[in-house]
């Protein structure tokens, strides 16, 4: 059985089992296959920069080391802030003990956000319960020092919950005026299927 | 900032400038004594170690041979720091493939497969000569196009000078009275997705504005996913 997250709202608990919301489960997806003047079909795979090592597609790996190059079990390691100077807190994750709704936010707090996932939530009683309100609370999947500003809001399409950053729009005047340095940002994202007849 | 041309209400249209400041940022590891520590790429496994390979050359032996001999582990190359790689394409007898045909291979949410088509890249479209990004008229209130779509990416658009500085203030008042969102269109027609950068993930996009007094936030929304249910 999936695991369940434990809202309290109202005096009440309701779990629900949180489902990735993603691309591929609403639309479908896309595989480039690549084939060969024989038409075979052929595997991705990667060379060393030397020409030397054919490095068949898997066979990489996100290795921590230190300075000189040894491994490192990340599990002794410990995480501090961008700039290395402050120790970050660990948080619980968030199926270890029911989550406490009762900060409501605004249409503004919620559309501000970067989401890094959406949950779809089943539990009419809970969706019931929620409404039309949006409510905010602390997110931590796994636990750990990686956490994120969650919004519960419900939807035609069911109750979701948005997992994200905070992300500042200010208020601009006419003296904020800034200028065009037309850096195009990198693609790190692969181009796949959607179906736009959704308009 | 980036460039957007983007044309208003009045089909009039102007260069301005759209961006983010925002940064989540990377947490730093440190080990005991406060060094830091490096993530880096490394080799796991070569073509004679990988899965494939082991299975067809000990049969049902693998398991043991694992146990035994630890054949999966190449000790030359295991763990050696790789950059600077180029992706290939293999052959079936694992030789570097030219002139390789790439085609996609569409399929549906329940794994049936629906087309195969040549590879196609996307094209950026938000900063064309005489094609600028349409205000297309559509109005989605804000309440139900937040309830509608995950907007995966939101950027701040911005004037350049005084002029656009009006032109795009009208915009956002024009949404926050209406408290709702315009949909965007690109290409010639106004009615393509937005492709922000050459081969890139094209978006449907809204513009959201915001007003207080004479400063202003004109927000470009966008999405590629609908909140819709799943099967689970």
């Amino acid at each position: 059985m999936a695991k369940e997250l434990i809202f309290k709202l109202s005096g009440s608990n309701f779990a629900a089992a949180p489902v990735k919301l993603e691309r591929k489960k609403i639309y479908g997806w896309t595989d480039t296959v690549a084939t060969d003047k024989n038409g075979d079909v052929c595997q991705s795979a990667y060379l060393s920069p030397d020409d030397s090592l054919i490095i068949p597609s898997g066979g990489l790996k996100q290795a921590t080391v230190d300075v000189a190059g040894r491994w490192l079990d990340k599990s002794s390691l410990k995480a501090f802030s961008e700039d290395g100077t402050e120790a970050l807190p660990v948080f619980s994750s968030s199926f270890d003990a029911p989550i406490e709704l009762k900060t409501k936010a605004t249409k503004e707090e919620f559309l501000d956000n970067d989401w890094e996932s959406v949950y779809q939530l089943v539990n009419p009683d809970l969706a019931t319960a929620v409404g039309a309100d949006i409510y905010k609370f602390e997110f931590s999947y796994r636990g750990g020092v990686n956490h994120n500003d969650a919004y519960l809001i419900n939807t035609p399409g069911g109750l979701f919950l948005f997992a994200g950053d905070k992300q500042e729009f200010p208020l601009v005047a006419l003296a904020d005026e800034t200028t065009i340095d037309d850096t195009e940002e990198p693609v790190d994202e692969s181009i796949d299927e959607l179906d736009f007849s959704m308009f | 900032m980036r460039k957007i041309n983007l044309s208003n209400e009045q089909k009039r249209d102007a260069e301005v400038a759209f961006g983010t400041t925002f940064h989540r940022p990377s947490p730093v590891y440190k080990t005991t004594d406060g060094s830091k520590s490096v993530s880096q790429r490394s080799v796991k496994a070569t073509l004679a170690t990988a899965d494939d390979a082991l299975i067809e050359k000990f049969g049902a032996a693998l398991a043991d041979e694992l146990v035994k001999a630890d054949p999966e582990i190449d000790m030359e190359t295991f763990g050696r720091k790789v950059e600077g790689i180029k992706k290939v394409y293999l052959t079936p007898k694992g030789k570097v493939a030219y002139g390789v045909s790439l085609n996609e291979h569409v399929y549906l949410p329940d794994g049936t497969e629906k087309e195969v088509r040549p590879e196609t890249d996307t094209q950026a479209n938000i900063a064309l000569d005489g094609v600028p990004v349409r205000w297309t008229g559509k109005l989605i209130p804000r309440d139900k196009a937040m309830r509608m779509f995950m907007f995966k990416r939101s950027y701040q658009v911005q004037h350049v000078n005084g002029l656009t500085y009006d032109f795009l203030y009208a915009m956002a008042k024009k949404l926050a009275d209406a408290d709702a969102m315009m949909l965007l269109g690109g290409g010639a027609k106004g009615v393509e997705p937005l492709v922000m950068a050459g081969g890139g993930t094209p978006y449907r996009a809204f513009l959201e504005g915001r007003v207080d007094g004479d400063k202003y936030a004109l927000i470009l929304r966008l999405t590629n996913m609908e909140l819709k249910p799943i099967n689970v």
